[in-house]
């Protein structure tokens, strides 16, 4: 293996992968990436490819390969080396014992590596029928479900975001929930969205790789494909395998709430900022406040016996009768962190019951969060 | 302003208090313990610690010391009534008393002085009222550091107090072994020897960048030992310490091998340690398995490799089933095979039950048919089921209603052993 690739590109392309490779695994060798220079008829590429053997980045780069050939190491190393290089052209050369050997401009590197042959191969996606997605879309709608998945190993069916498609509006679904709480988002994505047919759980690491790629400089649009349970995405020579959630996605159409008695419109900053100060003084363990509402206007509160009370009073239009009720602080600012609207609208029926909240310019999306007795 | 910390620590408590109770017995060496072939010794008294029989010895080498001694299994009960006594009695001295143990506490003399007296009196009268009132010796150390008071009882022994002012804390603490030291055990003192610390004032006068380097990756844990060294520690006595776990474990007689005999074994441990969790209105969520393998690595009490492995559970429990089932999937998943000396339950992530219930409420609970709801409903019977278990066994005592394969294995030691893991901070 011999090849020459422009540093800035090879940078990029291994501060990418970074986020998959496993840093304490029981394979060790999950620790590399493999790169296999490929010269076919006249096309030149460099491939690079990582994966924890749940998702993978496969990436091609146009280099100048003087001989194919691949070779494995320690991706990590290799990318602290690549990024304190001068922004020139390194060459790469795969010497005897598999060593990698990385010159650009007077510096000389030798790394230890593997024979691509023990790299485990990446799960494949079979070339079913891709559907396009504008990378903003599908941006949104990691953001606003995928803080509500559960992290508890246990409930692994949840673990993940549900992809649906709405066969009535053909729009598609993200939903996620982590038994407390709930969100999920509706988009419009284009005429093709029925070659989604099959409900998928994606999996939260790679719904994180996933964000990455689309909140990259350079994302316009990208392909997505699921086939029996694995998943692909592709943007532009970057292809994201990944497995997927093998698992029901609880129902969670029942518990979307039937009811809602009061409707309070407010500004969401000024709720966040609110919830975050009174947060301060609330219990760690539950993180626990309350709030009082009466005609007019809505207390939140927080005391924590250890250091004391926290209160705040905001002006809302509110016509019912007084009541009280308790939420998780954080359940509250994950959900009103992602709307990203100037007004919101919660909706509250009683102290027992979730509320909902939803941005008041955008009723395709939804966040629900199940209170805490008081 | 300057703490005064009384250590006050029962001389041989357990043998002390079969002594007193049996006159017969007073004047010989007198060991409490496990008495099987594997048990350990709990306390020997000054007549057989002449022979070098010692705490936590191997039952069998202190026989082999001290073949004329009285081995005597030991009387739990007993021990607990007179320590009580022996509370109520440091509680008239002090209202913040920190109880480490059934035979040894911590007493807060700060700003008693003019109530009281100076603090080597106040220790001759706790001393003397501890005799008058169960006949037994108690020894006193006052330091203005916990460490240092209670190093000073330890000096003071037997029957006896040793008073450690502020301005001879040093030299007090500077001609001991390093061993001697919070938080050095063998294998701490080991390493602080192999890095030329010996004495206890080397450490004190170590230059920080030296002490890190002489220990590399164990630089910061000496750089506390140091000014632990210095007597520089202000923890304060605290008041009853409240524990942030709970655990029961036990040594074989034999070493097992086989799942089934060590399910067993952890269904009673679970069982024990959510009854105590019960009994102090407390739920917890994570449980750690302990396990000591049989097979020795290396000499000595600790050469036994021991294993741990924890789980989280998906909500707070006081239920024996339930952490019996997480501890015994920890088991499987262990892989056992080998056999195994020592098992225990352990949980910990502790709230009170209020704490629990005011909880988050679940999305999914209020449905029919999800299995969130029927967990729910299981764990509602369950809770009743365990309340009525705790009334029978309140009435007839421990063992009048047990589980179905919860039997006994023939353990090592007189009693299983009760653990409270320390104070969170």
């Amino acid at each position: 293996m011999k090849l020459s690739i422009p540093q800035a590109e090879f940078q990029h392309a291994l501060s990418r992968i970074q986020a998959i490779v496993e840093k304490r695994s029981s394979m060790p060798i999950l620790a590399n990436v493999l790169l296999d220079a490929i010269s076919d008829s006249g096309e030149q590429t460099l491939r690079l490819s990582a994966t924890d053997l749940e998702v993978g980045i496969r990436s091609s780069h146009e280099a100048t390969v003087i001989n194919p050939g691949s070779l494995t190491v320690s991706a990590k190393k290799l990318f602290e080396i690549v990024r304190e290089l001068p922004n020139d052209v390194i060459h790469l050369e795969a010497t005897s014992n598999s060593y990698l050997e990385i010159r650009c401009a007077r510096s000389r590197f030798t790394l230890a590596g593997t024979v691509a042959e023990e790299y485990p191969t990446l799960p494949e996606a079979a070339p079913g029928k891709t559907v396009p997605i504008p990378a903003s879309v599908l941006s949104q709608m990691i953001e606003r479900t995928m803080y509500a998945t559960s992290t508890d190993e246990t409930r692994y069916n949840l673990n993940g975001v549900y992809l649906e498609l709405l066969p009535k509006s053909g729009k598609i679904r993200m939903v996620a929930t982590d038994g407390h709480r709930l969100a999920y988002i509706d988009r419009v994505i284009n005429d093709e969205a029925g070659a989604i047919h099959n409900s998928v759980i994606i999996p939260r690491k790679a719904l994180a790789e996933l964000k990455r790629l689309v909140d990259e400089d350079d994302a316009d649009e990208l392909e997505l494909c699921f086939d029996g349970n694995s998943g692909l995405v592709k943007k532009g020579g970057v292809i994201l395998v990944m497995r997927l959630i093998e698992g029901e996605f609880p129902n969670y159409r029942q518990v979307l709430p039937k009811e809602t008695t009061h409707r309070i419109v407010l500004p969401a900053e000024e709720l966040a900022n609110s919830v975050r100060r009174v947060a301060l003084l609330s219990s760690e363990r539950s993180r626990a406040i309350r709030l009082d509402l009466s005609p007019g206007s809505m207390i939140a509160s927080s005391n924590n016996p250890d250091l004391g009370e926290a209160q705040e009073e905001l002006d809302i239009t509110y016509e019912g009768e007084p009541f009280s009720i308790g939420f998780n602080a954080r359940y509250l600012l994950d959900a009103l962190s992602v709307v990203k609207a100037k007004e919101i609208e919660l909706g509250l029926h009683d102290e027992l019951s979730p509320v909902q909240i939803r941005p008041t310019d955008d009723t395709d999306t939804l966040a629900v969060v199940m209170p805490m007795r008081l | 302003m300057t703490q005064i910390i009384l250590h006050a620590d029962m001389d041989a408590f357990f043998a002390a208090v079969e002594q007193r109770d049996r006159p017969e017995l007073r004047g010989r060496p007198v060991v409490v313990g496990g008495l099987s072939d594997r048990g350990v010794v709990s306390t020997a008294s000054y007549e057989a610690r002449v022979f070098g029989v010692g705490s936590a010895m191997p039952m069998l080498e202190a026989r082999t010391r001290c073949p004329d001694a009285v081995f005597l299994p030991g009387n739990m009960k007993r021990y607990v009534e007179v320590s009580r006594t022996i509370f109520s009695i440091f509680e008239r001295f002090s209202p913040l008393v920190e109880g480490i143990s059934l035979d040894e506490a911590f007493l807060d003399l700060s700003g008693t002085q003019r109530l009281l007296g100076a603090p080597a009196q106040v220790g001759q009268k706790l001393r003397k009222s501890v005799y008058e009132e169960t006949g037994l010796a108690i020894s006193v150390g006052i330091a203005p550091v916990k460490m240092v008071a209670k190093i000073a009882s330890d000096e003071a022994k037997p029957d006896g107090l040793l008073e450690v002012q502020a301005h001879e804390v040093r030299d007090f603490l500077g001609a001991l072994p390093v061993g001697r030291l919070w938080g050095v055990g063998p294998v701490g003192r080991q390493r602080l020897e192999r890095a030329g610390y010996r004495k206890i004032c080397q450490l004190a006068q170590a230059e920080e960048e030296t002490l890190r380097r002489a220990l590399g990756e164990w630089g910061e844990w000496g750089v506390g030992l140091a000014s632990l060294a210095r007597g520089e520690d202000e923890r304060g006595v605290e008041h009853s310490r409240v524990a942030s776990s709970y655990g029961e474990e036990n040594t074989f007689a034999q070493d097992v091998c086989d799942l089934e005999p060590l399910e067993r074994a952890i269904r009673r441990h679970a069982e024990a340690v959510a009854r105590r969790l019960r009994k102090d209105e407390k739920l917890g969520r994570v449980v750690v398995l302990k396990l000591k393998l049989g097979r020795r690595r290396s000499r000595g009490p600790r050469g036994y490799p021991q294993h741990t492995r924890q789980c989280i559970l998906p909500s707070y429990s006081d239920d024996g089933s339930t952490l019996a089932q997480a501890a015994q999937a920890l088991l499987r998943e262990f892989g056992c095979g080998e056999p195994i000396r020592l098992i225990g339950v352990t949980v910990r992530d502790l709230v009170t039950r209020g704490e629990a219930e005011q909880g988050q409420l679940g999305l999914f609970e209020a449905f029919a048919d999800t299995p969130e709801s029927e967990k729910g409903k299981a764990v509602a019977r369950r809770s009743q089921l365990n309340t009525a278990v705790d009334e029978l066994t309140s009435r007839f005592g421990k063992g009048a209603v047990s589980w179905a394969g919860e039997a006994l294995l023939e353990p090592a030691g007189l009693h299983d052993r009760a653990k409270s893991g320390d104070t969170e901070t």
